[in-house]
């Protein structure tokens, strides 16, 4: 009969524990050396000349302006969730004034970026990997690089820069939207004054929150376009590689947004 | 023309092509033929650098294809077109951009004057007022049409072909045979074909090598290998293609 010393078992299971996570780190480190080769070349590719006719324009349309809907109402809904929520709070402390500031400032440098970021990345991120993916398994991209032309010129750069016009924009309108629909409840449900509203929601945001709203967005811009990119020219084995490459899209897109957010809020916090 | 040196192709651990040396002359056409999954496509992708080679040297025109600069090997691309098995038309764009794709990306000329080039490459394929469809509208015959005009837009010396009859019915496999021939013929191009259909091979075919097992078994033209070669694949083409005829 064959026996096994629990030792050794342990040993055995250390072993594999430690090659799972050493062949994951690899796995990580090799997606990440991959995507910023991507990003850069997708980068330098934005100042190439050769272009489709209107092709950033209609990539700016169909990021920018596909996802203006969506973006839209979960602002509007964000900004009058955080005003009952934080009005119910501040009038505790008899602030319900600051109310807000609060909305405006937390919709500027931390919600309006990530939520935007988000809806892309779900809607936007999937679309592009899965039409890569499918151009990659019917040797659309094999056949552009036969007639000479750089895939990553071709197809990537154009939509980074379309992310780049678009998203600062959408960020823009989603904010004011979101101080929309906090108005909206903050004086007709909760009962400040208009005035008093508008006049709080300006008095603390300032150039610097701004513009460390714009900085991610333009971050988490770069993450979509180039993760949704780097998974469609990865895609392998038919459609069902191509909807693993969509899913993957939005899941790495997620994971570095959110990673990302939290890398630049330490920065300004410390710094 | 184009030199092939001990080329070594592995992927996923497996070698796909072990130590193939070809030399391509000028003006012929060349079939390369072997069994499913023995690396006949990726003889040609490995040439056109679609997959890097692990080992070996492609000399083409007297150029190292692997130390090529991007400008050298963008020149390249010009010169050597390929059509690909499922035609890989670009389904977000018409007929007529997808044909004048190279003439649109690569010249100053005008939309005017790359539609009428367009026309002419679609005639010569025999093909005439479709230039507004999309990829999706057309039968598979169409599409391979389509992706033979394409590749012929850039007046290219080299064309690969791969599988070309592929999935089509018999009447359009004569059709698409007879139309290789033409353009061979007509623009004088030098060929290579990857197929296992015996009878295109036994009609364009000026040399066939045989791979397997990631070498060249067999090479010479049809005639020679119908009497002489007793390797047991080419015995069953050849049975095969007997039978059919």
């Amino acid at each position: 009969m064959k026996t096994t010393l629990p030792g050794l078992m342990a040993e055995d299971k250390k072993v594999s524990v430690v090659n799972f996570l050493g062949s994951f780190a690899v796995e990580v480190f090799r997606y990440l050396h991959d995507l910023f080769l991507l990003t850069t070349a997708a980068a330098s590719g934005m100042f190439v000349r050769k272009r489709r006719r209107g092709i950033v324009l209609k990539y700016i349309e169909e990021i920018g302006l596909g996802s203006l809907p969506l973006a839209g109402i979960i602002s509007t809904f964000t900004g009058m969730v955080l005003v009952m929520e934080t009005v119910s709070e501040l009038k505790k402390f008899g602030a319900a004034m600051y109310t807000a500031s609060i909305v405006s400032v937390s919709m500027v440098r931390e919600l309006g970026p990530v939520l935007v970021g988000l809806i892309v990345a779900g809607r936007v991120g999937a679309a592009i990997a899965a039409e890569l993916g499918t151009m990659k398994i019917t040797e659309q991209i094999d056949a552009l690089k036969v007639l000479a032309v750089d895939p990553v010129n071709f197809l990537v750069s154009p939509r980074f820069l379309g992310g780049l016009v678009a998203l600062p924009i959408l960020f823009l309108i989603a904010f004011f939207l979101a101080i929309g629909g906090g108005f909206l409840v903050g004086v007709h449900l909760v009962g400040i004054g208009p005035g008093m509203y508008l006049s709080q929601t300006f008095r603390f945001v300032t150039l610097k929150d701004l513009a460390v709203g714009l900085l991610k967005i333009v971050a988490f811009t770069t993450i979509i376009i180039n993760v949704a990119c780097l998974e469609g020219f990865r895609a392998r084995g038919g459609a069902e590689g191509v909807g693993r490459a969509s899913t993957s899209a939005v899941v790495s897109s997620f994971f570095l947004i959110i990673l990302a957010n939290l890398v630049i809020t330490a920065i300004f916090y410390f710094f | 023309m184009l030199e092939v040196r001990n080329l070594t192709v592995r992927l996923e651990g497996k070698t796909i092509l072990n130590n193939i040396s070809l030399k391509v002359i000028p003006g012929e056409s060349l079939v390369i033929a072997g069994p499913s999954g023995c690396g006949k496509s990726v003889f040609l992708k490995s040439i056109l650098g679609l997959i890097e080679p692990t080992g070996g040297e492609i000399f083409f025109e007297g150029q190292n294809v692997r130390e090529m600069t991007p400008e050298q090997r963008e020149q390249f691309h010009q010169k050597i077109e390929m059509v690909f098995q499922n035609s890989a038309l670009f389904d977000s764009m018409t007929v007529w951009e997808n044909v004048g794709f190279f003439l649109l990306y690569h010249t100053h000329l005008s939309e005017e004057e790359i539609r009428q080039r367009v026309k002419e490459a679609l005639k010569a394929v025999g093909l005439e007022g479709i230039e507004e469809k999309m990829p999706e509208q057309l039968s598979g015959g169409m599409r391979k049409r389509v992706a033979i005009a394409r590749a012929l837009i850039s007046q290219p010396r080299m064309l690969f072909y791969d599988e070309p009859t592929t999935g089509l019915d018999p009447v359009t496999s004569k059709h698409i045979t007879r139309l290789m021939m033409e353009i061979h013929s007509r623009y004088g191009t030098t060929d290579i074909t990857v197929t296992h259909d015996v009878k295109l091979a036994a009609r364009i075919a000026q040399r066939i090598v045989l791979l397997g097992n990631g070498r060249i078994e067999e090479m010479g033209s049809f005639e020679q290998l119908r009497l002489h070669s007793q390797h047991p694949l080419i015995r069953s083409y050849l049975e095969a293609f007997e039978e059919k005829s």
